[in-house]
């Protein structure tokens, strides 16, 4: 008969540890029984789901969808391969709600990744059937990358990173700050194929005073006494 | 409310027509259903000798045929969802997992809502609660237990109590909807009034699906003692301890606003409205401290606790509950409103309201007494709430010849409530055993 040191509760025969507060058990005079019976079974049961109606349900309206496009592009108005817009509108949405019938447990990077390539790919698509070539390797591809780089940053840092108010501000401040410096980059870039930074360096250094700020504010804990303080927190 | 007389002339509910409705608590269950998550229920006996799976089936079998209402599947109408026969294959008995109360899928398998587990001595029931509640299930899990027994030989006890007498037809007073019986149509009352939002534990989530299970085996005899000297039932000590560990919880958490700490407990509804059901009649009481009036000592705990019970657990206030309830269900304009819909707002005032006006869930079934002669073949009666449908830990207590268990369920690592729980009672001098499926 063993018992907790810290709980004082007695413990079952075949316990390592205490349930409660995970101190093992250590008792010299009490020699293991290998034929002592654990109170619960060690099998993990396998639980029976029903498949996720939802992704058969948008995968289907999907495949109608662009069905009916097809065939309506090729029998009646096909003056113009219009459908291939319809389609590829179609492929996107369906990328973008993966989370929802995707069942297994899939990290978000993952998804952000993927619904940046479907951007991608449907710009990509509109520049192929407008026949309007430069725009999608200036502007339309940097900034798809800069969109989806700055929601893997912020993904990462609230995995990352430990929940609290003041850090997910700077969190977000930061990379506000630079996305929109980015943009500015890139389109100036594409406009005069020179970089004067105007309205974005107004609101890098807005963000950058309101991080400084909240570091501050993080780092001193009289600080945040304060601020509560004032802020009826 | 209103009483009438029990037994009403109409014939059983599943004889003469082939469906019926849910009564007002199962209503909640089925609309909380995710992947996840099933309002599933389980309660064990302990035998002296390993359970035979064969003869168990045999049990399972003859006794289900007993209790129709829980020989049902259900499914979904334009506007309700309603309960029907069920004859498929099954259910059938299974070897007992680690992982209990798994999600139970209203469309899958043999659609049974019932599940029966062995483990060396063990056996184990799960039923779904949009069934019944704890009373109800606990009638069909000794029955088919008395049933096993005979099976095995054991012929030297009879029926009563919780145990029913299997070869007698099923009495239509088994599968009333007491909820309609005690409320008249047309009653105006007024709301029970919202308590405010409680504390939630900050835990982190297990995986899917993990369900840990504490239970602590204790003497009924030393709790009882222990309750008196704070001038208390063992309910109510309970109810304290739990409030204790749950404002230490807090606490500890070093959270800047503090909220007042709240248990979710359901009443059986059947000791002030007399009724044999089987299907659910319950309801449900907020016993609260609030850390934010002041620190509470145990004491002050206790006899909080003790005259909220004696306020609030009464006929007439219950009764407001559940005529409140049962007047919503009435109105013909919430009839007409489709299901989807129904289940929607129903799963949002769930979660936004009434999950949250408590931190953990706590259920006495009290002292359980087993026909006379049937006691000497069963060691021990474990009850469990099941899963959470939030982060946090649930609370079952049942007594039986002077053993009293208290069985915790939760789906978060974190020990702490439960840690200071047991605890607590060590410190009041109750001996306490700890079995858990933890590692
Ligand atoms: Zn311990």
């Amino acid at each position: 008969m063993s018992y907790c040191v810290h709980c004082g509760v007695e413990l079952d025969k075949t316990a390592k540890k205490c349930p409660l507060c995970s101190t093992p058990v250590y008792d010299p005079s009490e020699i293991p029984d290998p034929e002592a019976v654990a109170p619960f079974p060690s099998e993990k049961g396998q639980v029976e789901m029903p498949k996720r109606d939802i992704g058969i349900l948008i995968s289907s309206l999907v495949l109608a969808i662009s069905g009916t496009c097809v065939l309506l592009n090729l029998f009646a108005y096909d003056s113009y391969p219009w459908s291939i817009a319809v389609i590829g509108g179609c492929v996107m949405l369906w990328i973008f709600l993966l989370p929802t019938y995707i069942t297994k447990n899939v990290p978000v990077y993952v998804y952000l990744f993927l619904d940046g390539g479907a951007v991608l790919l449907y710009l990509w698509l509109i520049e192929r059937m407008t026949d309007t070539d430069g725009w999608l390797l200036i502007v339309g591809i940097p900034i798809v990358i800069a969109t989806t780089l700055a929601a893997e940053v912020l993904a990462v840092c609230r995995n990352v990173i430990k929940h609290h108010i003041l850090s997910t501000i700077i969190e977000i401040v930061s990379t506000i700050g630079v996305y929109v410096v980015l943009l500015e980059c890139i389109i100036d870039y594409a406009l005069h194929g020179a970089v004067k930074l105007s309205y974005s360096a107004v609101v890098a250094v807005v963000m950058v005073v309101i991080d400084v700020a909240a570091v501050t504010i993080m780092g001193s804990k009289k600080m945040r006494a304060v601020l509560r303080k004032r802020l009826h927190l | 409310m209103a009483r009438k007389d029990s037994g009403t002339t109409k014939k059983g509910i599943l004889k003469s027509q082939a469906w019926y409705k849910l009564d007002l608590t199962a209503i909640v269950f089925p609309t909380l259903q995710r992947r996840d998550f099933s309002s599933v229920y389980r309660m064990s006996v302990l035998l002296h000798e390993q359970v035979d799976p064969e003869l168990l089936q045999q049990a399972f079998d003859k006794a289900l045929e007993r209790f129709p209402t829980y020989k049902v599947a259900i499914r979904s109408g334009l506007f309700w969802r309603y309960f029907e026969q069920n004859n498929k294959p099954g259910p059938y008995v299974q070897k007992d997992v680690k992982n209990p109360c798994q999600p139970m899928s209203f469309r899958m398998g043999s659609r049974y809502l019932v599940r029966l587990y062995y483990y060396e001595n063990r056996i184990s029931f799960e039923a779904h609660h949009c069934l019944g509640d704890g009373t109800g299930g606990m009638a069909v899990f000794l029955t088919i237990v008395a049933t096993y027994l005979h099976l095995k030989g054991y012929n030297d006890f009879g029926t009563g109590g919780y145990v029913k007498d299997i070869t007698e037809e099923s009495p239509q007073s088994e599968m009333e909807d007491a909820y309609m019986r005690y409320t008249k149509p047309g009653t105006k009352v007024t709301k029970p009034p919202r308590g405010p939002e409680a504390y939630r534990v900050l835990g982190t989530k297990e995986p899917f699906y993990t369900l840990n299970i504490i239970d602590g085996i204790m003497p009924a005899g030393e709790v009882k003692t222990v309750a008196k000297k704070y001038g208390a039932t063992v309910t109510e000590y309970f109810n304290a301890v739990l409030l204790d560990s749950l404002l230490r919880k807090q606490k500890k958490e070093g959270k800047h606003r503090m909220k007042p700490v709240a248990l979710a407990m359901p009443v059986n509804l059947r000791q002030f409205y007399p009724s044999d059901t089987l299907r659910n009649f319950i309801t449900m009481v907020y016993p609260c401290v609030d850390p934010n009036l002041g620190e509470y000592t145990f004491e002050e705990i206790v006899k909080q606790v003790h005259n909220y019970m004696k306020y609030f657990i009464n006929e007439k206030f219950l009764g407001r509950d559940v005529t409140a309830n049962a007047s919503i269900q009435r109105n013909p304009l919430i009839k007409i409103v489709p299901l989807g819909i129904k289940d929607l707002v129903v799963k949002t005032f769930y979660t936004k309201v009434q999950d949250r006006s408590s931190s953990a869930g706590l259920t006495n079934m009290g002292k359980l007494t087993l026909p006379k002669g049937m006691e000497k073949y069963i060691a021990r009666v474990d009850i469990n709430m099941g899963q959470p449908f939030s982060c946090r830990t649930n609370c079952a207590i049942i007594s039986y010849n002077d053993i009293l268990t208290v069985n915790f369920a939760s789906s978060i690592k974190e020990a702490d409530v439960e840690r200071w729980f047991f605890r607590r009672l060590v410190k009041d001098g109750i001996h306490v055993k700890i079995e858990s499926n933890r590692e």
